[in-house]
């Protein structure tokens, strides 16, 4: 038996997170109704112009120097050309040569525990097509155009992976940096994330490539490996029956688990690429690659060592890591002094869930990191029970505030041992001998700055009725 | 240069035009090798652009030498997409609700 | 007084200023003309009679706007312009019953400036002909000699306004099509700089060729109608950011301080004896005067027009790829393949000329041709822009013929596009190089027929083109009125 080995190679699109499409001002939003999110220029209207969107630029840069790339102060966008009825133009505008990144690589986790990394070849921008839907029925299709002009960007691996398991941690590693970075939103049901894997079998040890299998449009992590797996064992058949392997495109049918042929080579598109006139080199100075450069977050890598020596927990660290704008409010909070076991498992449990609920990003929330911290401190000196804080979490978050203050007006924080309160009044008492004398005197107007005090001595968890009961009880004996 | 019959035909082909589009048989084929005779002759005069030496010779694909100014990623007001959605919908050659339709794809 | 009709742009603007003259009165003076000459030119694809009616009688009502320059005055547009509302059918049954949802932004500006479309014109499907004959409708003719080819693609513009129907019309030029039919009908036409003027809105024919400009009968008027469309677009990449300079107040120049180069690629070469008669004497007139005419090659102008055709037709091959039926214009219905949809939807609905480029250009793309045609046009387009540089270091602008031959007769070319296409050669170089150019006439020739000359200019020196062009119009006076009924 033949001693054959995988080469596989990757073509990764992900849908770049901004507002509006690569060239024009239509949203990107998902879920809209149909043809609803376009333009003359998304719809392919004759004498439409696209005009890019910077965001998007921005984004694929992002993403080539997390990857360790080189971003070219000159790239080109090109046109493709092909018929469908979900590309209006009858082109898709990508980017041939010089795309916007070239090179780099990304290390992930082997089988055995080691590491290995594949080398990138580049990353450029692109732009989507629409989307049919087939009516069986009827025998039409029917087209829809709010996904056409969708900024993507394609990243393509050189042919450094060598079994399912190689490409699926490859792929889980790259979505999560490129989510991480907010790159993407990456929600591969919607097909935020997808990717075509490039396949050829080659005798063990040999460096010439064999002929490629590409199996398009994969959107989920298991399909890759099911269709990588299938395509070994049929690419294997053939060679041990000594058939050639064809070049040709592969749909993977997830129901069947099989790979089947879409064209053949004979049938392949002639794409004419060539320079798109209608829109001149995308120029990004070295002064904005720098800037790009380190505005670029810590490494996961790095904050996952980081957040290991705090003693998170897994769970806490993953979810910490899953978008960078978690892990800043995590730091901003702790930058407040608040204890990160805390900090963390109220982000987990209540914080992060909210901001979920309302859509919105935790750095944007009524409840600032400062806040968080705040409450975590008060969970940490155990004044307020977990319960009462999940009760009130709601209102905690809505507030804008202190969380504090709010729990003190509730009365949540009310320190419901009178021995506690007491020693505290005894306390302020002892310390101001002069106003609880003047008090003492008949002065009423000083309890309230004797009750202010308790409070202050309370963290503001002493329930202000009861201190001045207290305070009253205390010093109405002595009068004379 | 290569600009024979099968190539125009394979040309035809990519850019979805019939050129025998609406004729009888006997008058498909003349119209097809006048085309094609007549797109020889075009393509061979062309190859005087060889004559030109352009070794090193950066090409030149627009006048523009100015970089694109990237735009704000800003979405236009929703009444306006609204508006333009309408018409583009308005204008289609055929509809189902708002959908375009095309004989099945797959 | 003269006729309304025959007012230029300024004419027409101090009698609207002083309130002489109404707006309305102006627009129905245009559309009075046209419906007399239309019969005789076929100029017009559609006219905009109640709206141009309309907006007259909205501004007659506020009053004269002296600040906008072409307020009140009735122009006319190619029909490539995006005009929401009329139909623009890019002279194609492709796009016949297309109505846009957008304005072009030359549209916008001249509406902004004041400016009443009165006329849709007619064109070569696509902008893609020198005749007006491979427009889907009808030829439009040449209002000196009604057997005769207006020129194209800008015919109907062109023949439009040396009809009398509006003192100033826009087109487009990607090969020359402004200038060739200003000359053929003895107007004049300006070609602006690739990128002084948006592209937004106009149905693309070769994207890095295409520019908007005007035909008038004067030089000024020409400048007033660059003044009110040039400048940036946020909407189009290829627009210029550069700061625009006055087109309406021209300096005057000294015919004894102005150097023209002539390439003797186009002086030497063969010319119609009428033609040649007339450009002789033109030149004569032009030392007379004082001007300095000194010889100053291009030398790879001869391949321009290879150049051009590879080019022009590999942008438009797929510039056209989105007229597929689905999702506006021209469908054919019978076909329940999508291949056939496609197949009968195109080869119906777009013409022969644009049949014939769409192949051309797919096939200069094609794996396998691509380096011998796309790359080397593009490389040899590097080399005609460097002759131009030097071109403008030894002269201050550059004086060549429009074409060798008068208008034609209808048909005379139409079975032999090698040859159609090779008379494009004195026109085509200039969008190559992304250089402006004003065609204006020098005069009649022997048989009747109008003959004119161009100038070209260094990028984004339009200011200096017009001012040079207003010299030359002092030597060479506009014509008067073609002999119409």
């Amino acid at each position: 038996m033949l001693d054959l080995e995988p080469v596989i190679g990757l073509e990764i699109h992900a849908q770049l997170l901004t507002r509006t499409k690569l060239f024009c001002a239509c949203p990107t939003e998902f879920g809209a109704e149909p043809n609803s999110n376009i333009c003359e220029v998304c719809s392919g209207q004759p004498g439409a112009l696209p005009r890019m969107n910077g965001k998007a630029l921005e984004l694929a840069a992002t993403a080539g120097l997390a990857l360790g790339s080189r971003v070219n102060s000159r790239s080109l966008f090109s046109r493709k050309n092909y018929f469908y009825p979900d590309l209006p133009n009858g082109f898709q505008t990508s980017q041939l040569d010089p795309p916007i990144c070239e090179g780099g690589s990304l290390s992930f986790r082997t089988a055995d525990g080691g590491t290995k990394s594949a080398r990138l070849n580049r990353v450029h921008l692109e732009d989507d097509a629409g989307k049919c839907v087939h009516d069986e029925k009827r025998g039409v299709s029917l087209v829809d155009l709010n996904r056409a002009g969708t900024p993507l960007i394609e990243i393509v691996t050189e042919p450094d992976l060598s079994s399912s398991y190689e490409a699926m941690e490859f792929l889980k590693k790259l979505h999560a940096l490129l989510v991480f970075l907010k790159v993407t939103e990456g929600r591969m049901e919607e097909g935020e994330f997808r990717c075509d894997v490039n396949i050829s079998l080659r005798p063990r040890g040999s460096s010439q490539l064999g002929v490629r299998g590409e199996i398009k449009n994969l959107n989920s992590f298991k399909f890759v490996g099911q269709a990588i797996e299938y395509e070994i064992v049929r690419q294997t058949a053939l060679y041990e029956r000594g058939e050639p392997v064809l070049q040709e495109t592969l749909h993977f049918d997830s129901r069947k688990g099989e790979t089947r042929s879409l064209r053949s080579k004979e049938e392949a598109h002639d794409y004419r690429y060539f320079p798109q006139p209608d829109l001149p080199p995308v120029v990004v100075p070295e002064a904005t690659i720098e800037a790009l450069r380190r505005g670029l977050p810590e490494s996961p890598e790095r904050a996952r060592e980081r957040l290991v020596a705090l003693g998170l927990r897994e769970a806490q660290i993953a979810l910490l890591l899953e978008r960078v704008e978690f892990l800043e409010y995590f730091d901003q909070a702790l930058a407040q002094g608040g204890e990160s076991g805390k900090i963390a498992s109220l982000m987990e449990e209540l914080f992060l869930p909210q901001c979920q609920k309302e859509g919105i990003s935790p750095l944007e929330a009524p409840m600032k990191p400062a806040f968080l911290a705040s409450l975590a401190k008060i969970l940490a000196s155990g004044a307020v029970g977990r319960r009462k804080i999940q009760e009130l979490f709601g209102e905690l978050y809505l507030s804008g505030r202190d969380p504090a203050a709010l729990l003190e007006a509730k009365g949540a924080s009310q320190i419901s041992d009178e021995g506690a309160l007491r020693e505290i009044v005894a306390g302020v008492i002892a310390k101001f001998p002069q106003d609880a004398r003047k008090y003492a005197a008949g002065e009423e107007k000083v309890l309230s700055f004797l009750v202010g005090k308790v409070m202050k001595e309370s963290g503001g968890r002493a329930n202000p009725q009861k201190a001045a009961e207290l305070l009253k009880a205390e010093l109405a004996p002595r009068g004379v | 240069m290569g600009a024979d019959r099968q190539t125009v035909l394979a040309m035809a082909a990519l850019a979805r035009l019939d050129l025998a589009r609406g004729l009888a048989p006997e008058e498909a084929e003349p119209r097809v090798a006048k085309i094609a005779s007549e797109f020889s002759q075009i393509v061979g005069y062309m190859d005087i652009l060889n004559e030109v030496d352009t070794a090193g010779v950066a090409p030149l694909y627009s006048p523009m030498l100015e970089p694109q100014l990237p735009r704000e990623d800003e979405p236009r007001p929703r009444p306006q997409t609204d508006a333009k959605a309408a018409a583009i919908l308005e204008a289609a050659p055929r509809r189902s609700g708002r959908f375009f339709v095309v004989p099945r794809v797959v | 007084m003269p006729e309304l009709y025959d007012l230029t742009l300024e004419a027409a603007r101090e009698l609207l200023l002083k309130r002489e003259v109404k707006v309305e009165e102006l627009v129905l003076a245009s559309l009075e003309r046209i419906r007399v000459t239309e019969p005789q030119v076929s100029a017009c694809l559609a006219t905009r009679e109640e709206e141009a009616l309309e907006l007259a009688r909205d501004m007659d009502r506020e009053g004269p706007a002296p600040e906008k320059i072409l307020w009140g005055l009735p122009l006319s547009a190619k029909d490539v312009f995006c005009l929401p509302g009329t139909p623009t059918t890019a002279g194609s049954r492709m796009l016949e019953n297309y109505r846009p949802t957008f304005e072009a932004t030359v549209l916008t500006k001249l509406r902004e400036a004041g400016a009443i479309i009165v006329c849709k014109t007619n064109l070569d499907e696509f902008a893609m002909g020198s005749t007006t004959e491979f427009s889907a409708y009808k030829p439009t003719r040449n209002p000196w000699n009604l057997a005769r080819v207006p020129g194209g693609s800008s015919g109907g513009a062109a023949a439009g306004v040396a009809a009398r129907q509006v003192p100033g019309g826009l087109g487009t030029d990607t090969g020359g099509s402004i200038r060739q039919p200003a000359a053929f009908c003895g107007c004049v036409g300006l070609k602006p700089s690739y990128g002084r003027v948006s592209r937004y809105g106009i149905v693309a024919y070769g994207s890095s060729l295409d520019q908007a400009g005007p035909l008038t009968r004067t030089v000024a008027d020409a400048g007033r109608i660059l003044s009110a469309i040039s400048g940036p677009d946020g909407k189009d990449s290829t627009c210029s950011n550069l700061p625009v300079p006055d087109f309406v107040n021209l300096a005057s120049r000294d015919p004894r301080a102005l150097t023209l180069g002539l390439p003797p690629e186009f002086w030497d070469g063969e010319f119609d004896p009428a033609v040649r008669e007339a450009l002789d004497r033109a030149l004569a007139e032009l030392r007379d005067a004082g001007v300095t005419l000194k010889s100053v090659s291009l030398p790879r102008v001869p391949y321009g027009v290879a150049t051009y055709y590879i080019l022009a037709s590999a942008e438009a091959s797929t510039n056209l790829a989105r007229y597929d039926g689905v999702r506006y214009g021209f469908r054919a219905s019978e076909s329940s393949e999508l291949a056939g949809l496609y197949r009968d939807s195109r080869s119906k609905g777009l013409g022969q000329e644009a049949q014939r480029r769409i192949l051309l250009g797919t096939f200069v793309l094609s794996s396998g041709y691509y380096d011998a045609y796309y790359k080397k046009a593009a490389q040899i387009r590097r080399l005609i822009q460097e002759d131009f540089v030097k071109a403008f270091g030894e002269a201050d602008f550059i004086l060549a013929p429009v074409s060798s031959i008068p208008p034609w007769p209808f048909g005379a070319f139409t079975e032999d596009p090698l040859t159609q296409y090779q008379l494009d050669v004195m026109t085509v170089p200039l969008n190559l190089a992304g250089c402006p150019g004003l065609s204006l006439p020098v005069g009649l020739g022997a048989d009747g027929l109008p003959v004119g000359v161009q100038l070209w200019g260094p990028s984004f020196g339009e200011q200096g083109l017009l001012e040079a062009g207003s010299l030359l119009e002092k030597i060479f006076p506009p014509l008067p009125a073609p002999p119409l009924k």
